[in-house]
Parts: structure tokens; sequence; C-alpha cells
């Protein structure tokens, strides 16, 4: 038995007891002599003793932990590939769903607007005058401009100030169904490759329906582009961790 | 990695407690206890630090394990040639930052060590 063995104060219990936490390959290997360096440490009056103690136990731990996982390194690369792999997904989708609900937020105005404008008894086609912008116009589909269209209660274009090939915008039935039993709706319309339109439908008090549509196809080219750069940082990601894992086994690790 | 293909270079530059410890068995055989109250004089160190440091220099070939008392309570250390030549490579190492500090008119301040 050490002559040590009687000084065992409180501190020393505790840091039995951290010595526990330390990984097992570690703690088999030095915990008894740690605990012997304490303890002569302690009988010899160091100054700080305690606070030194608890301060270099709390570093010591973090970093063997660190330590013993790092052992595993290629799959430790791996899984932190697969995170940032998700990660990067995830910033995509939001990005993505912030961009195309960009989208509704005119045609969301519009079609307030209008059926504010229509229950108190506006007409249709003269709050919907003016030039008509034609939606499948390449200068409509790169720009941002919005158009409002009116539907009487099946759903038949009353009033437009946009045109689709030449005629008032008639978008599937189905939407008015929908707009009918949810009390709104907000849908992607592709009535041609080429041609795709963010619709927000509301109903009219007095039955009938009131649309607006703008052009997704700028909100999807800024997709695209956040699609490329997110691609060529998912590839930097994965070179980095190739990279990484070639030069941390190359160079001899005598740090924590 | 082996032996042969390592390089004192590969272990460059050291920490401050890989240093010390090596600095504290340059002159022969010691305990744990025994290094930490000399590399003390040069860099706090608690059992912890002292000891996650050892494990790795052992695994680093920079020193052996050369006894234990019977009640295992203290191994030995020795440095290795390897350790040897990396103890010097640092020193040279250093030397140079000095000397380069010196030439830059900086003048070494009070310090513990």
């Amino acid at each position: 038995m050490s002559e040590y063995a009687g000084k065992t104060t409180m501190t020393l219990r505790l840091y039995g007891m951290a010595l526990r936490m330390y990984p097992a390959a570690f703690r088999e290997r030095y915990a008894a002599e740690m605990l012997e360096a304490a303890r002569r440490e302690q009988a010899e009056g160091h100054a700080g003793f305690g606070a030194g103690l608890a301060w270099d136990t709390a570093q010591s731990l973090l970093r063997e932990h660190f330590r013993a996982a790092a052992a595993g390194r290629p799959v430790y690369a791996v899984l932190f590939a697969m995170l940032c792999s998700v990660l990067l997904l995830g910033v995509y989708v939001v990005n993505q769903q912030i961009l195309r609900r960009g989208a509704d937020d005119q045609p969301g105005q519009i079609v307030a607007r209008l059926r504010g404008e229509l229950a108190h008894g506006a007409d249709a086609a003269t709050v919907l005058s003016g030039p008509k912008q034609e939606v499948s116009s390449t200068e409509w589909l790169a720009g941002t401009s919005a158009f409002g269209a009116v539907y009487d209660a099946d759903g038949k274009v009353v009033a437009s100030d946009a045109t689709l090939w030449g005629e008032l915008p008639q978008p599937p039935q189905g939407i008015f169904g929908i707009i009918r039993d949810r009390g709104w709706d907000k849908v992607t319309w592709q009535p041609q490759r080429g041609v795709r339109v963010a619709l927000t439908g509301l109903p009219l008090p007095g039955g009938g329906y009131v649309l607006a549509g703008q052009s997704l196809i700028p909100g999807e080219a800024r997709t695209a582009q956040f699609s490329t750069l997110m691609r060529w940082v998912w590839l930097a990601m994965l070179a980095g961790c190739v990279v990484g894992m070639v030069l941390l086994r190359r160079r001899v690790s005598l740090r924590g | 990695m082996s032996d042969s293909v390592r390089s004192t270079q590969d272990y460059l530059p050291l920490t401050p407690v890989v240093f010390a410890i090596l600095l504290a068995l340059a002159d022969g055989d010691k305990h744990g206890y025994g290094i930490m109250l000399e590399a003390r004089q040069h860099i706090a160190m608690g059992p912890g630090t002292l000891y996650g440091a050892l494990d790795r220099m052992l695994a680093g070939q920079l020193i052996v394990e050369t006894g234990v008392t019977d009640d295992e309570r203290r191994r030995y250390y020795r440095l290795t040639a390897l350790g040897t030549r990396v103890l010097a490579a640092e020193t040279g190492r250093l030397e140079q930052a000095v000397k380069r500090a010196r030439g830059k008119g900086v003048r070494a301040a009070e310090v513990r060590a």
C-alpha cells in the first residue's frame, strides 16, 4: 500500500471517479499512475492543486475522447461527409422552397386586392382593363410582372389583364374545386413546356374565383444557379475530406 | 508509418508539453511523476496532460517504457534514438527562432522557465 493511501481526500475521490470517464484503453493503462501522481502532488502541497487538477482533467478527457474517436478516422470522415451532404441538401431544399414561395407573394397580393375590389361592387372587366400581357411571351416569362384573372362560378374566365396564346388564360377546372373546398389554392401551372406559372387563387363571396399568376422561370433559373454552386461546394467538401484524411495519415500527430 | 520512413521533420514543431517531456528525459530514465515535476519548470502540466502526451509519444516511438515498479504505479520512460534526434531538431529550430528574434532587437523578458 502506498504511503499516501491514507490521505485520500474528497478531491482525490472525485479524481478517481473522473478517471473512470477516460476511454477504456487509456484508463486501464494509466489510471493508477495518474491517481498516484495526483496523490503525490497533493501530499507535496502544491498551490491551487484542486482547481489545476480539475482543469487539467477536463481538457485531458476531451482530448483523449477526441483522439479515441479519431482513431477511426476514415469512418468519421465518411460520417462527416454524409452529415455535410445532408446539410447541403437541406440548404438546397430550403433555398428552392424560399424561391418557389417567393413567386407566390405578388399573385397573393393581387388576388387579395381583386377580391376586395370585386366585393365592393367593382366590375371585373374594368378592374382588369389595360394592355394585355402575353403569358407565353419570352418577355413575360423572363420578367416578374404578374397577371390577374376573374372566373365565374363554373370556372369559366370572365376577365383578365393577360392572354395565353391570344386567349384569356383558362387553367384546368380542378383548381377551382380545390379553391372552393379549401378556400384558397397555390399551384404550379404548366400549360406547355417552358411556360411555368405560380398560380394563386381565392373564391369570391358571391361565387366565382380570382386567380393571379407569375412566371416561375426567373426563380427556377436562380435555383439552377444555386444548385450548381451547391454541387461545387459538395465536391469541394468531398475533396477536402479525402485530402484531410491523406494528410492526417502522413503527419505524425503528437497533439491532443 | 514505419520508423524507417519517419523524419524528425514529421514531428516538428513540437508542442511545449512534448518538448518539456523530451527535455526531462534527456538526462536519463524517469517515471511519470518525476517527468511532471521537471517539466513543470517549463510549463503547467497535470496528470491528464502528462499521460496523454506520454501515450502519444510512445505511439510515435519518441520514448519507450523501460520498467515498472512492483505495485505498477510507476512506469519508467526513456528517450529513443528517434526521440533524441527530434529533441535536437526542435532545439535547433528554437535556437534559430531565438537568433532571428535577437537579430531584430528582441530581448528576453523575465519568465518562469
